[in-house]
Parts: C-alpha cells; structure tokens; sequence
C-alpha cells in the first residue's frame, strides 16, 4: 500500500476505477432530464478531447473548433437520413474532419508560430457566416436527425445515446492514452517543448502537428455528428460560431491540458454549468469566461493539474525523505524491477542491471537539489 | 461604375479600421511577444460605454464622450494587460494566448449581459452629411474615418519611430532583460503600450459601429480581419499590416458588392490568408512570431 502511494499510481488507479463505476452508474439513480445534460456532457468532453490532444500535446490553439462540429453535424445528419449505420457514419465523419482539416492545417502548421489560431479564427468566421448558410450544408431548414443503433445498442432514449457516447468516448481516451505512451506520443512531446530542439533531433516537425490537427479535427467531427443525433435536429450556424470556438476552449483549460481526464472535467463542467447559470440568470459564456481567467491565474493547469499538484504533496508525504547526493539508490534487493523507480546519481550499476534484464527504466538524473531531465532507457548495453 | 465607387469608399472606410486594430495589434505584439485577441472585445466595449454609459446616463456632449470612451479603451487594454496576462506570462505563449482569449470571451460577454444584444445605432463626432465625390455619395463620417486613421497611423509611426518611447519599445521588443538592466521601466512601458493599443481598439470601435451598426460578435470579425492584415505585415511591420487592413477591406466590400451571397467576405478572407500563408516561405524574418 505504501509503495502504491509512493508512486501515486494508487491514487490514480482509484481515482479512475472510481469514475469509471461513477459514469456507469450515475443515469440508474438520475431523473431524466440530467440524461440529456449527461449525454451533453459526453459529446463536450469529446470535444474536450479533441482540443487536449491538440492543444495539450503540440501547443497549438485552435480558435475554429466549432466549425468542424458543425460540418460533422451537418454531414452526419445527412448520412443517417439516408440510412448509413452509425459506426459507418463515426468513421466517414472522422475522415470527413480529418480532410477538411488539412486545408486549414497544411497551410498554418508548416511555419511555427500562432498561425494555426489566425487561419482557424478566419475558418471559423468563413464556415458560420458562409459555409453554413449555404443550403446544400445545412438546407433550408433543420433536418430531423434519426438516432440510429450502434451495433445494435440502442440510442432511442436519452440514457441509451449517454451510454452509446461513453462508449466512443472511452474508446477515444484508450485510444489517446495508447498514442501518447507510444514513439509517437514521446516525439510530439518534444515538438511541444522546442520546435527547434525536435527538429535538430532530426524529427520533422510539420507533419505530427498536421497529423495531430487532423485527429483532433476528426474527433470534433465525431461530436458534431452526436449533437446532431442528442438534439435529433441540425441547430442553426449559430451553434456553430466562433464564439462557440472560444467556448470550447475553455473544456481543456479548466479542466487541464496535460491529462486526458481533462477533457472528462472540463467537458462535463461546461454541460452542467448550462442549467446551474440558468437559475441565476447569467449567461453560460460570461461565466465560462471568468473561470478560465481564474484558472489561468492560478497556476495550476486546470482541475487536474491542480489534483495532481495535490497528489505529489501526498506522496512527498508518505514517502522517506530524499537524501540528494548519497549515491543512494532507489532500488532496493527485492524490488519488483519490472516496475519503474526513482533512481539517484550514481546509481548506473542499477540502471544497467535492470535494463539488461529486458526492463524499461526511468531515469532521474538529479543534479545537486534540482531534478535536471529525465529520460527513458532501455536495453542500455555496457 | 456607381457599384463600384460604393464598394471602393466602403472598402477604404471599414479597411482604415481594420488597418487601425491591426495596428495596435502589432504594437502590442511586437513590445511583449502576445498577440491580443481581445483588441476587438475591447473596441465593443468602449463604443458600448460611449453609447449606454457616457451619451446615454450621463448626456455628456458628443466629443467629450468620444474622449471618454478612447480613455475607457486605453484603461481596458492595461487592464488586459495587468489582469490577464502578465500573472501568466512565465509560462509561456500558450498561456498568455489563452489569457486574451478568456479577455474576449469576457468582454463580448459582459457587454451582452449589461446592455443586451442589440445592435445600437451609435452617434458619432463626425456628421453624416453627404458630398459628392466622382459620381457617389460618401458621408463626411466615412471621409473623416479614413483621415483619422491614417494620421493615428503616421502619429503612431512617428511615435515608434522618433521619441524616446519609441526607441523604449524597440530596445523591449529586442531584449526585455536588456532593455531593464540599462534602466528602463519595462513593466510600465509595456502597460502604456497595451493601454495605447486599447485607446486604438476603442477609436475603432466607435468608428465601426456608427458605419456599420453591428452587435458585439461582428467586432470579432473586425479582428480577424485585423489579424490577417498583422499576417500580412508578419506581425512586425506597421506599414505592411495597415496596407494588409486595407486590402482586406477591399476584398470584403468588393466581394459584397460583386457576389452579395452571404459571408462572401469572410470566404474570401480566409482563402486570401490561406494563399498568403501558402506563399509565405519559413524564412527566418517571417518566423518572427517562432518564439510562440
């Protein structure tokens, strides 16, 4: 149990076991009307999603993100009328954002800098006041949105389309959380942090900020066509503004950009926050605005950096204090080696020992008080 | 040639305002590294103070109000600053971008929730008599807009350019460090300059909305309009992004006027930055913007 804490891998474990069984649970005991804000709250945490894997993962804004929800919705809706199966419609609508992405993407993320949030500004500007009035978009009027099956899982009620979006949504997260423990999640990592650095490791930057933008840009997609489905109708351009854009943003930086839960936080604040403004009267936008000036002034990168700044404390806590500098390693006979472990300088003999016997290591490298890099070694010969 | 003469004055008109935000835009941007999405909201919300607060409760005079509201714009672009940004500006641009955002939203928002959205038709220091020039109907309004904007344009230029405070600004955009060990006030220097982008913003805002009598949203537009003009300039140059403003302009009323669809002008804008940004190799003078 104290090793668990120590890590804080205990802590998370908990932690997610616990939502887990929350999200599955909690529609059994709700009236019905908090399915509608549950189901929105999925669809807002997609969205969140899609913006913690860009902004989270590359640094780069996109201030248009509500254009792709709109083309998603607007396309999904013609795809069901006509009776394509929802999973079929999921993946068109994915490649359909996907696309429509790289016109935005190619251009803006060859050169470093903002350029991303200006285009997707004047993207989301060309898509709510010309795209989406055009009537082979969106039509005359609002088109009736049939909630198809997933697999035969029904999405007739409010609950059953909750339970059909927690699906996508989880698959969604398994999905990034794989990504970003990979090759590929380590490399955008280094894009993040210098551009410059990456691409002197000889990484080319443009296409995994493409790459990533257009993921992004399909998840959004997959939500627009889930708003379609929750609202059974395609709202008018309106929903789909840049104001809206800016409202999305807000899903990554209350909730924190760094982890994937996040996305779960901020989205599910946002669909919550919508009939709690209503009974004082304030508008949701105003609201959602001093929150995200609040929670950038805190220093905390949103819910969860703040829980994890929480579960660092407790683990500086439980655990012994650090001698720096007494070549004292961190391993000890008996540990599992299998299992990372915060080694101290000096302490190579360890290092090499577990990597040869096939483990990955972490390492630490501490430098007098300060924790200098780390980095991941394995299978180290010598 | 009647079409044509409305969409050239029109264009000139609204392009002068673009020209304007994208001015303080880029003056911000070049003293501290942040580019100020919120210099729209601001301009809204000065002019929306002009016309509720200062002609409305108060019935000051025209041009004391006018003053009054380049002061509330001035007050807003260092409260932005102060408030906003600067207690997040160590971590970096994705924070002070998301700052001015939450700035935005913020402002667009406080304005709806005060004054309601509604799309006033705000007076104006200048009258809106007619003159005839070369066969079309301008108002002395739009005339006096233009003038206006280019001398702030050449003021703030010669401002940069020849005053002590414009070689402050210069030695901060170079090296803030540098520019605080030979003794400069850095931290007041960049407030001034956010306040004289926010005087800017609201200058454009009450010219805008008098032309155009649009609700607090349409002001959002106004600055990507302005921040594809900025693009033009790469974010540095202050000549470059007022002749980007103004041909933005152009292609927004020419396009109106031409093909009357509606958001033609937002579509053309968007494929003119995507064009631009096509073209524009990643050399380093136009990666000044590389430090985000």
């Amino acid at each position: 149990m104290r090793k668990l804490m120590t890590t804080g891998r205990g802590i998370d474990t908990g932690l997610i076991g616990l939502l887990l069984v929350a999200a599955l649970v909690w529609p059994l005991f709700a009236p019905e009307v908090a399915h509608f804000y549950g189901a929105l709250a999925g669809i807002y945490a997609l969205i969140g999603l899609s913006l913690v894997v860009l902004v989270g993962w590359t640094g780069q804004v996109s201030l248009g993100h509500a254009a792709f929800v709109g083309f998603g919705c607007y396309f999904g809706a013609k795809m069901l009328v006509h009776g394509v199966p929802l999973i079929a419609a999921i993946a068109l609508i994915g490649l359909v954002g996907a696309a429509i992405s790289l016109v935005v993407g190619i251009p803006s993320l060859r050169l470093r800098g903002i350029y991303l949030t200006i285009v997707t500004l004047a993207f989301g500007a060309a898509c709510e006041q010309y795209f989406f009035t055009r009537e082979e978009i969106r039509g005359s009027a609002a088109v009736r949105v049939p909630r198809a099956p997933l697999l035969g899982l029904s999405t007739a009620s409010d609950r059953d389309l909750y339970y059909v979006i927690a699906i996508v949504v989880g698959v969604g997260l398994v999905l990034a959380w794989n990504i970003r423990r990979s090759d590929t999640g380590r490399v955008l990592f280094a894009i993040r942090d210098s551009e410059q650095a990456a691409a002197a490791m000889g990484i080319r930057v443009a296409p995994y900020k493409i790459g990533v933008f257009a993921a992004s840009a399909a998840l959004a997609a997959i939500a627009g066509l889930f708003f379609g489905m929750l609202f059974q109708a395609t709202p008018s351009a309106d929903q789909f503004s840049v104001l809206q854009s800016l409202f999305y943003l807000a899903i990554p930086v209350l909730g924190g950009s760094e982890a994937l839960l996040g996305a779960l936080v901020g989205g599910g604040f946002l669909a919550v926050g919508q009939p709690l403004v209503n009974l004082f009267d304030l508008r949701l936008y105003l609201m959602t605005a001093v929150a995200l000036l609040l929670v950038q002034s805190s220093g905390y990168d949103g819910v969860t950096g703040a829980l994890r700044a929480a579960r660092r404390a407790v683990r500086d806590a439980v655990r012994e204090p650090v001698r720096y500098g007494s070549f004292v390693p961190h391993v000890e006979d008996g540990d599992d080696l299998r299992r990372p472990a915060e080694l101290r300088v000096g302490a190579s003999r360890a290092v090499r020992d577990r990597a040869r016997s096939g483990a990955r290591v972490q390492v630490r490298v501490v430098s007098g008080v300060q924790p200098i890099s780390s980095a991941v070694v394995s299978g180290v010969q010598s | 040639m009647d079409k044509f003469f409305g969409a050239l004055v029109t264009g000139l008109a609204n392009g002068a305002i673009y020209a304007l935000v994208a001015l303080g835009v880029v003056v911000v941007y070049r003293v501290s590294r942040v580019v100020n999405l919120a210099q729209g909201a601001i301009g809204v919300f000065a002019a929306f103070v002009f016309h509720y607060v200062l002609m409305g409760n108060l019935g000051l005079p025209v041009a004391v109000a006018t003053v009054g509201a380049i002061a509330v714009g001035a007050a807003l672009g260092a409260a932005v600053e102060v408030v906003a940004v600067r207690p997040v500006r160590h971590r970096g641009a994705l924070a002070t971008l998301t700052a001015t955002t939450g700035a935005l939203l913020l402002l667009t928002e406080l304005t709806v929730q005060l004054w309601g959205p509604q799309n006033p038709t705000i007076a104006s220091v200048l009258p809106d008599t007619f003159v005839r020039i070369g066969g079309t109907g301008v108002t002395v309004h739009q005339i006096g807009t233009a003038v206006v904007v280019i001398v702030l344009a050449l003021g703030l230029y010669l401002l940069l350019s020849r005053t002590p405070f414009g070689t402050a600004v210069t030695a901060i955009a170079q090296d803030a460090g540098a520019a605080r060990i030979v003794g400069l006030p850095v931290t007041q220097i960049v407030t001034a300059t956010w306040a004289l982008g926010g005087a800017s913003a609201a200058v454009a805002g009450l010219a805008y909305i008098h032309l155009n009598s649009l609700d607090q949203i349409s002001l959002t537009f106004v600055l990507i309009s302005s921040l594809v003009a900025a693009v033009l300039g790469g974010f540095n140059s202050l000549p470059l992004a007022g002749t980007g403003g103004v041909a933005v302009g152009l292609v927004f009323s020419f396009g109106q006027a031409y093909e009357p669809v509606p958001g033609i002008g937002q579509l053309l804008v968007f494929l003119g930055l995507l064009a631009v940004l096509l073209v524009r190799a990643d050399r380093p003078q136009s990666s000044v913007m590389a430090e985000f």
